[in-house]
Parts: C-alpha cells; structure tokens; sequence
C-alpha cells in the first residue's frame, strides 16, 4: 500500500469498545472543540430554562429608568422602552436557536430524503434533482431572503422558511456525492448478494454513514443561520416587537448606541459566543470524523 | 561510482548504510514502536531486497530513507548514511536536492509520483532539473529511457497524459522516471504488487535488466518472496518493525536461520508442490507495536521459544560468511556472535 | 452427481457510454463484451476456479450468478431452476442458498455494525428471527476459529485475517449449497493465506457446500479445487481437473500463468516466462484467438481464426481452445506437427 503501513491503528490491539467511546476520548483531548460544545449546551440551557431565570417580564414596559446602566436590580440595565435587558437576552436566545433548529431540521430531513434519492435512484431522477439543487443554490441567497419576506411578509415562519429552502441543496448534494460512493462500495454488493432490499441498503447501512459528515455540516451551518436571523431581525424583517430576540436587541441598542452602550454590549455578546460555541464544535467535529478535510492539511 | 558499481561491491563504504535505526509513530493510543534497531547495508551496485508482511515496517523503512514521513513520525535514534553522509542530520534543503538526483523512488501505485495533469513528456523533462543541457537534450533523453523501460514508439506516445497508460505501462513510465536522473539508489516500494502475474514478470525483468546497465542499487520491499528471489542480491527479512535475519539471496532462500524466515518460506504456495488440503501457516497474530517491547518480537508465534526469548532481546548472531540473524537458538548452535 | 449450478453460454456486456454520446461520436459498439459465451457447471460439494488476470470476466461471471449484474443471454440455473431471469424478489430464496465474498475482507462487511450485527445480518434479511442472535453469532464465531468477544468489534478493529473469518462466517450463516468466493486471499500476507484456505477446506469438508473460487493466484487453486477453468478476455480457454492442468497445461497462456508465481528460490529462476505486452482491452478485442498477440507460439491461423474447443484424447474432460497446444511428449516421428511446442518437463 502506498502509505506508511504502521501509521494506521493495529486492529488486533483495538478495544473492543465502540467507535463511541474513541470518540469521546478523542474529543476530550480537543481543547477548542470542548470550549464550543461548553458554551452551547450553556446556551442551550438557557435558552430552555429561560422563563426560570428572568428576573422581570421581558415584553413588560416599565414606568421606571430607561436606558439604565446595569445595577443589581437590573443586571444588564434597562432599554429604550425601560424593560430589563437581562430578562429580554435570556428570553432573546430562544428565537435564533429556534430558527436555527427548524430551519436546519427540516433542511437536513428534505436534504437527506432527496440526496439518498439522488443518489441511490435511476440515473434521470438524479441528474433532475441535480438540476433542481443547482437551480435553488444559483439564487443569491440575500436577495432570494428579502423576496421571499417581501412576499410572505416578516415573520419568524418566513425566516425559516428561507433558511429552510436555501440551505437544503447543500446538504442535498453532500448526501447524494457520499451515497453514490456507497452504492459501489463492495459492503453494499455483499448485503445485495444477501438478498436484502433498497430500503434496508439505504436505512441499514448507508443512512449511518452518510449522517456523520452531513451533521458537522450541519453544526457548522448554526452560527450563520444565527448571524443571518440576527441580520434579518436588525435589519426589522425578521420577529416583529415586543418579542425579545438577540438580533432586534442588538438592532435598538444601535440606535441609542449615543446614550449607553450597553444594549449592544449585552446583546452582542450571546451572539458571539453562540457563533463561536457551534464553529469550535463542528469543526471539533470535522476534525475527528473527517481529518481529510481540516484545512491546515 | 555509479558506473563501476559491480566491481565495487565489496567496497568498505556501502552506499546506504543504516544503522541502528529507530522510529516511533504517534498515534491518539500512544507511541507506535514502528522501526526497532533496523541496522541494513546496501553496497553499490547491488539489489537489496526487503521482505516482511503487512506491518512489518518495510515500507516506513523505505520512506524513512527518502524522508518521505507523515509528520507523526518521529525518528528517535540511529542514522542513515548515504555516500558517507547522514540523511537524517543533513538540511531539510540539502536533502531535497538528493531526491530526484542521487536517490529515487518508484511506489506500488504508478498515479503516486505521476502528475494526472500534465504529459509524460513535461514531466520527464522536468525531472531533469539538477542536469545541464537543452530542452531538446533532455527530451532526448527522455524518449530513450522509455524504449528502454519497453515503451513501443516512444515519440508517439511522450505527449500522453499518465490516464492514457494502461497500469502496467504506467509503471513502466515511472521506473522510466526515476532511472533517468540516473540516481545511485532507486527505492522501490511494492512496485508490482498491484499488476498482474504476468506483468509483474515483464517488471521485475526490465529492473534487473536496467539495473545491471544502469549499475545503479536498488531497495526493492517487497512481500512476494518470489520477487525477491528473482531480482535482489541481498535480502533483509523484517519482522514487526525489526530486521530478523539477512544476508545474500541464496543463503536466506536456501539456508534460513531466524524461525520467522523459516516459517515464511514455508508458507508460501509457490513451494508446495504436493496437493494438499492443509497448508502451512504461522500461528498467532503480529504484535501490537504499542508501548515497550522486551525479548524476541518473535517469541509469541515461534515454535522454538523458550525463557530466554522472553528476557531478553536477542543480538545478532553471524551465520557464514555474510548472513546474520537475531535469534537466541543460533547462540547455542552457532558461537560466533557478532 | 448432479449438476448444482450451471451456466451456459453465458454472455454480459456492459455499456461504455450512453446511447446520446454513441451517436454523437459515431461509435458502432458502444459496449465491451465482459464475458462471452460461457458454459460451466458445479456439481454438489465440488470446488471449482475461475482464474484469470484483471479483465478477463471472473468477477462478472460471479456477479451475474448472484444476480448483482443482468446477463445479456445465456442461461444460469441452481439446482434445476433457471434463476437468471428471475426478478430481485423471485431471486431471494435462492440468495439463501447461495453466499459470495468478496475481494475486500474489511471492506465487505457494513463499516457501522459490530461483528454480532453482521454475522446476523442474513437471518435478518431472510426474516428468521427464530433463534437468538447472540448465540448465533457466537456458533459462527466458533466455527471459523475466532473468540467469541469478537462479536463486539466493528471492522475496522479487525485484521485482514479476522475480516476474512468474519466474512466466512457470514457467508456460512443459512447454510449455503454454494459459496463463491472472489479472490478470498487477496490482500492477506501469506501465512494468513495458509489459514483462510485452510479453514475453508475444512468447512467443506464438514458442511459439504460447493464453492466457486475466483482468483488470479493459481497456488490458492492447487490445494482447494478439484477443477479449474482459466480465463481469457471473457472466455475459457482451458477447462480441467486442477491436477491434470497443474501437471500437463496446454494452453501457452496456462503454462506462463504457472510460471508467473514460482517457487520462491534464487537458483530456479529461469523457468519463469515473460509474456509480451498487456492483456489487450476489452475496447480492442483481438481477432481469432484473442491471446495471440502475446503467444509465443502464435502463427498466421491464430488471429483469423477463434479455435474451437479441443480435447485431450486421455482426459475428456480435459479441453482447451488453441490450435498449437503444449505437448508434454511429443510423439515420435510426429514432430513437425508440432514445431514450436515445448514440453512442460
């Protein structure tokens, strides 16, 4: 064999143990990527336990101070409309991580259905859905996002509908490229030579291999879809107020940046940390499941 | 050198000489023992084989001499010297020059060292690079070699892309390659493991053939004992990441010392001629090459093992004239250790 | 003894490119012929090899008997019934009495399922769910020589060696009539050869199933076939008993298939025989009798004409298609007939 034969891991000494425990050990060791996987299942939790943790009603306006600098009362201040910003960033997380989990959800299940399709189906059917990714991808994505808002109107559901629609030929491709690679490999003829039927092909024995890198794709797409609720929301077409959300915070917080900063402060914060949390988990990801794509290779 | 190769065989000064050679891998599960003590010669002008299974450290050896490592590895003692100088302390620079110059390489897949996107011919002139001498020199010279690896109707066939070649002609191309920069030492990894018998036939004549005009020397890993027997002058049986026995071709083939050698032999279809039902194998598994080792690496699977071979390592003990083994049963046969 | 398998005049052709780019370029035959009018049979409890290089059809003739590729004529019929045509469901009961491994021992087996699952695996898609799959997999594991905590492992914490086993055992689940087995020691160093060849001589011997063997190595052939059909660009160009082909070849591209892999010794080097060239492409189809253009004993007739099947007149069930077949003795007087022939001794 071309390389060096003593670098790949005997198999006669391996642990009988599952490729899950390898994982974890291998994850561990994975400074970055246990700092991302930290900060979202923090994230995370919060965002759940969220209506635990205000300390005041987010959408409520106050008679008190507005645009307070933090105090103990209000741990983050106050905005324009005197509502406790602590409040309204613990509930504002709920929106992005929403958005990013419907939309990517249902991205990944049409994705998948359509690429193992693709992929595993007559070769017309494939070179038309090819067709059919190619033709969605080649829209430019902003543009196609303001249309649809502009023709759905804003709301969280056009959000994630655009998100949806956008993201789902990538995926698409990826699970088509890796099953018609299956669908030749010799594991695949022997389960043929066995008797077993497509469906069983496809769920048994391709559907595992395929989900892997399908999901650090996925874990990688969650801070875009972040930023690009976040964009939307700032630039008012994503939730409509009096609803908290990172990106509307961020966006008010812009225009009384002249009285305190705090409002950008505090919503601008979750979104880096969001951001960062799921890039350092994907590409913890990538590295470990798919080393052949880390970049510094 | 290179010219009066064959005279200077039993020159002091080998041309490769090996010594004490070890080299670690790093791996998520720890250090990967990969090259033990490896200690090997290759004189001028001669075919050294290397012999070995899978894992048995014969083509990390092969690519620890062209300095062709992952960077995982890690060469933790001993040294290579080539023509009197050590590879391994030599400038990364000064020892990229030598590559494609004095030492070249040729590998089991002919796509390895061959540009998918660029002609035969602009590769082969490219090559060149360390040699004066036109454009029209050089391609000269390249259509000349490739009559020479058996190429019909070379000038025809210079301007193809390596994909237009079938896998044997591949091969031919590159040993083509590697010979024109005319090296001292061409390493050759497997290179007719992946063709057919027959082919494998037509490759390892054109070596012998090229080699003996050339007079250049050849390492020749492989794991086909039949190969070996055919085409090398020397051979070096590798075991688990250890050199177990060596010596000339004739003298391994004919008279093993080292258990591991001899079960090998043994193994191999092409020497049972009687039809039978059972054939010979060697029990047991190759050792993990994990964590640290003490006493024979063989002692697991041989037959002949006793206390001594779990204590300690055996040292090599000289059989004849030229041949060594590690093996503590020669100790006892034979007195003259080295 | 009955015929368990037989194929007859067996014909598979692929296509090269689409029926558009054929026309576009004009190509009449746009298709390669893989195999050619094969005619074989397996009887009961019999060994048989298909041997030949890369490209002469091997692999195809054992993927259109299981049915992973479609025949263009020709018929295939398993224990009397013609299976060829058969749809993939109608062929499924057939599938349990026939199993093929093949060429890649880790690469064969479903990389995410452990061991157990695999092993498995046939009962599952048979739908016999009637005994506990645990101690199923454990009687396999036994029965190939493995210990019984293997049945954790995934494939890639298996050698070469143990895939095999793995892959043997699985072929062995439902108690096949036939295994076909493609190139079962590829990739495998030479002394886990031994044991995989070994170990299914064994299983035969106890279970008593057929095996079709397809190989390019012709010493996996010796110790495990009673006979032996070798190969040549998609037809067989000599047919035999294993022994008889072993000690007397008569097909010039036989004798230097024996003499590709010797006995491995610096001394008996010469007896090794250089054939000209490649194995010509299957795109380029030589006339008459494909092998001459690589024959050293080739002469005139040999590219017109295909040779019909001959005989030899001591072992009918000897044949082999060449017009100037090796004479192990020449017989006195009878020289001329034959002058390029040169005995095997």
């Amino acid at each position: 064999m071309v390389s060096v034969e003593a670098i790949r891991p005997e198999p006669n000494d391996a642990m009988a143990t599952g490729a899950f425990r390898t994982f974890l050990r291998q994850f561990r060791k994975n400074r970055l990527g246990m700092l991302g996987a930290v900060l979202v299942i923090l994230i995370a939790a919060i965002a759940i336990f969220a209506p635990l943790m205000i300390t005041h009603d987010p959408i409520r306006i106050m008679v008190g101070p507005r645009l307070a600098a933090p105090s103990l009362d209000f741990l983050l201040g106050t905005d324009q409309l005197g509502r406790d910003t602590f409040s309204r960033i613990i509930m504002g997380g709920r929106i992005p991580l929403l958005v990013a989990f419907a939309s990517l959800g249902s991205s990944l299940a049409v994705g998948l259905v359509l690429g193992l399709i693709a992929g595993f189906g007559p070769r017309w059917l494939d070179n038309l859905l090819l067709l059919v990714f190619d033709t969605i991808r080649s829209f430019p994505s902003i543009i196609f996002a303001l249309a649809m808002i502009a023709l759905l109107g804003p709301s969280l559901a056009s959000v994630i509908l655009v998100i949806a629609i956008t993201s789902m030929p990538i995926y698409a491709r990826v699970v088509r490229t890796q099953t018609e690679a299956l669908r030749s490999s010799e594991y695949v003829a022997a389960e043929r030579s066995m008797g077993a039927g497509t469906t069983r092909i496809l769920a048994v024995h391709v559907l595992p291999n395929v989900l892997g890198p399908l999901l650090i794709l996925v874990s990688m797409d969650v801070p875009a879809v972040i930023a690009v609720e976040a964009g939307l929301s700032f630039l008012g077409m994503g939730v409509r107020p009096p609803t908290p959300d990172w990106g509307a915070i961020l966006n008010d917080g812009y225009s009384y940046i002249n009285q305190t900063p705090w409002l950008v402060i505090a919503s601008g914060i979750p979104i880096v940390l969001a951001t960062l949390g799921f890039t350092f988990l994907g590409e913890a990801l990538r590295d470990i499941f798919d080393p052949k794509l880390r970049k510094d290779l | 050198m290179r010219q009066d190769g064959l005279t200077q065989q039993i020159s002091a000064r080998p041309l490769l000489a090996v010594r004490g050679l070890n080299l670690d891998f790093g791996t998520p599960r720890g250090r990967i023992h990969a090259l033990r003590n490896v200690s090997l010669d290759v004189p001028a002008g001669q075919v050294i084989g290397i012999v070995g299974e899978s894992g048995s450290g014969k083509s990390t050896l092969a690519y620890t001499v062209m300095g062709l490592l992952p960077e995982n590895a890690d060469v933790t003692a001993g040294s290579i010297l080539f023509e009197g100088k050590d590879l391994l302390k030599m400038p990364i620079p000064a020892r990229r020059t030598l590559l494609g110059d004095r030492l070249s390489m040729i590998f089991q897949d002919p796509m390895t060292s061959l540009n998918p996107v660029r002609t035969i011919e602009s590769q082969m002139i490219d090559i060149q690079h360390h040699d004066q001498g036109s454009r029209s020199e050089k391609r000269a010279r390249a259509l000349d070699m490739l009559l020479r690896v058996g190429i019909p109707d070379p000038e025809s066939r210079i301007g193809a892309y390596p994909h237009h070649f079938s896998g044997g002609m591949r091969q031919r191309v590159c040993i083509a390659m590697a010979l024109l920069v005319k090296p001292a030492l061409l390493v050759a990894d497997e290179p007719t493991t992946a063709l057919d018998a027959t082919l494998e036939v037509q490759i390892i004549h054109l070596l012998k053939d090229l080699q003996k005009e050339i007079g250049c020397s050849i390492l020749f890993v492989s794991h086909h004992l039949g190969a070996v027997a055919e085409l090398c002058d020397r051979v070096a049986v590798m075991y688990a990441g250890e050199v177990v026995e060596q010596g000339a071709v004739r003298d391994i083939f004919h008279n093993p010392a080292h258990p591991y050698t001899r079960a090998l032999l043994e193994c191999d279809p092409g020497r049972i001629k009687k039809s039978t039902r059972t054939l010979p194998t060697i029990p047991g598994e190759v050792p993990s090459l994990l964590g640290s080792k003490q006493g024979c690496i063989f002692r697991t699977r041989c037959r002949h093992a006793y206390n001594r071979c779990v204590q300690e390592s055996p040292v090599e003990y000289r059989i004849g004239l030229d041949q060594v083994a590690r093996c503590h049963l020669l100790a006892e046969e034979r007195l003259v250790s080295a | 003894m009955s015929a368990l398998l037989r194929v007859q005049d067996l014909r598979v052709r692929f296509r090269t490119m689409g029926p558009l780019k054929a026309l576009a370029t004009g190509t009449e035959a746009p298709f390669i012929d893989a195999v050619c009018g094969v005619s074989f049979e397996i009887r009961k409890g019999e060994t048989l090899a298909l041997v030949g290089e890369s490209g002469s059809g091997k692999s195809t003739i054992a993927r259109t008997i299981i049915g992973l590729q479609r025949a263009l004529s020709g018929s295939i019929s398993f224990d009397g019934q013609e299976i060829e045509e058969l749809s993939g469901a109608e062929r499924k009961p057939y599938l349990r009495r026939m199993a093929m491994m093949f060429q890649d021992p880790v690469g064969s087996l479903s990389p995410r399922l452990t061991v157990r699952s695999l092993l498995t695996e046939p009962f599952r898609i048979h739908g016999l769910k009637r005994r506990d799959a645990g101690s199923e997999a454990e009687r396999l594991l036994r029965m190939v020589g493995l210990p019984a905590d293997f049945a954790r492992r995934y494939p890639h914490q298996l050698s070469g060696g143990q895939a095999r086993r793995v892959g043997i055992a699985r072929a062995l689940a439902l108690n096949p009539d036939l295994i076909i087995a493609d190139e079962p020691t590829a990739g495998l160093d030479v002394s886990v050869q031994g044991e995989v060849l070994n170990l299914l001589a064994r299983l035969q011997d106890e279970l008593g199933m057929a095996i079709l063997i397809i190989t390019h190595n012709l010493n996996v052939v010796r110790h495990m076939t009673d006979r032996m059909a070798i190969m040549y660009l998609g037809r067989f160009i000599e047919v035999g008993s294993t022994e008889r082909i072993f000690d007397q070849p008569r097909h010039p591209y036989t004798e230097a298939l024996l003499a590709a892999n010797p006995e491995p010794d610096p001394d008996a080097v010469l007896n090794r025989i250089e054939l000209k060239g490649e194995v010509p492409s299957l795109l380029r189809r030589p006339s008459g009798c494909e092998f001459h253009t690589r024959c050293r004993y080739a002469q005139d007739i040999c590219g017109r004409v295909f040779p019909e099947p001959s005989t030899s007149p001591d072992d009918t069930e000897h044949s082999f298609r060449c017009y100037f077949p090796l004479k192990r003795e020449i017989i006195p007087g009878l020289e001329w007939l034959h002058p390029l022939s040169v005995g095997t001794e």
